[in-house]
């Protein structure tokens, strides 16, 4: 048990950093030798991110109130992961593709590290520049770098995204638009949900 | 009973092991577009962020280019939204 937590630890950490190196290659390993208990470092993550979110948000150390809170983002990003990959594999199987519930769960978890990284860089510049932005050069200067650093990582979770049906589901780009297509819905009314219980203004997916 | 011992032929073992990984995924066709895609590939393949850079300066140029500083009151919202 300890040495698999370790082998995986390991793995976690080299497919880390194999995703912002060489994505397609470092997928292709994760689809071939991935092990499923990675997930565990990257909900570990998540977590550790919405334990300092909560600080942020509620400007309060109560335990109590933070630990509530915390729980309501991990459980919420939980049900937003539980909806996704199930759609991927519907989708998937009705494409006549068999796929393995596993496979897909930690393709698309090493997803959520794009997402991580752009809350957590959202936060602490929250803190760090609380907005409003100016309409001043410097407001303007910051706003354009804050919205070229977004898009970038905007990009990195696209590409993840779509080597996570490439690989997961072994389907072409014409097939892997259908599949996003098809599950668009489903990340809709997620996300409008989401946004009506005032859990995420913008959609940890 | 012979005890045969075979010599491992680890060149074209590595060679099969990586034919089979590409074999295994069907091969992208869009006609004439076919280059322009495993040109744009080809980018994000490895080290992506050079090509990530330029097209997120292009798209947030065109958006300022376009709004203005409206781009501001698009910050100050998305900031608030983690």
């Amino acid at each position: 048990m300890l040495a698999e937590l370790l082998r995986s630890g390991l793995s976690f950490f080299r497919h880390t950093v194999g995703i912002i190196i060489s994505p397609y290659q470092t997928y292709r390993d994760i689809e071939k030798r991935g092990r499923t208990a990675e997930m565990v470092y990257i909900g570990l993550l998540v977590g550790l991110y919405f334990s300092l979110s909560s600080v942020v948000k509620i400007a309060s150390f109560h335990p109590l109130l933070l630990s509530r809170y915390a729980f309501v983002l991990f459980a919420s990003a939980l049900s937003g992961f539980g909806f996704i990959v199930s759609a991927l594999v519907v989708t998937g199987r009705l494409l006549g593709r068999q796929t393995s519930v596993g496979r897909i769960s930690l393709l698309w978890a090493y997803t959520l590290i794009p997402t991580v990284v752009w809350f957590l860089f959202t936060s602490l510049l929250y803190v760090a520049i609380p907005p409003p932005r100016t309409t001043q050069i410097t407001g303007v200067l910051l706003s354009i770098v804050y919205l070229v650093v977004s898009a970038m990582i905007f990009w990195w979770k696209l590409t993840l995204s779509y080597l996570t049906l490439r690989f997961g589901l072994k389907i072409d780009f014409r097939k892997i638009l259908i599949v996003a297509l098809a599950i668009l819905p489903v990340l809709v009314l997620w996300t409008y949900a989401m946004y009506t219980l005032g859990v995420f203004k913008v959609p940890f997916l | 009973m012979t005890n045969t011992t075979y010599k491992s032929n680890l060149p074209f073992e590595n060679f099969l092991r990586r034919w089979e990984e590409v074999t295994e995924l069907p091969p992208q066709q869009f006609g004439r577009l076919t280059n322009v895609y495993k040109m744009v590939t080809g980018r994000i393949k490895t080290m992506p962020w050079l090509a990530f850079f330029g097209v997120s300066a292009l798209v947030v140029g065109s958006v300022y280019f376009f709004l203005g500083s409206t781009i501001v009151w698009m910050v100050s919202l998305l900031q608030r939204g983690f």
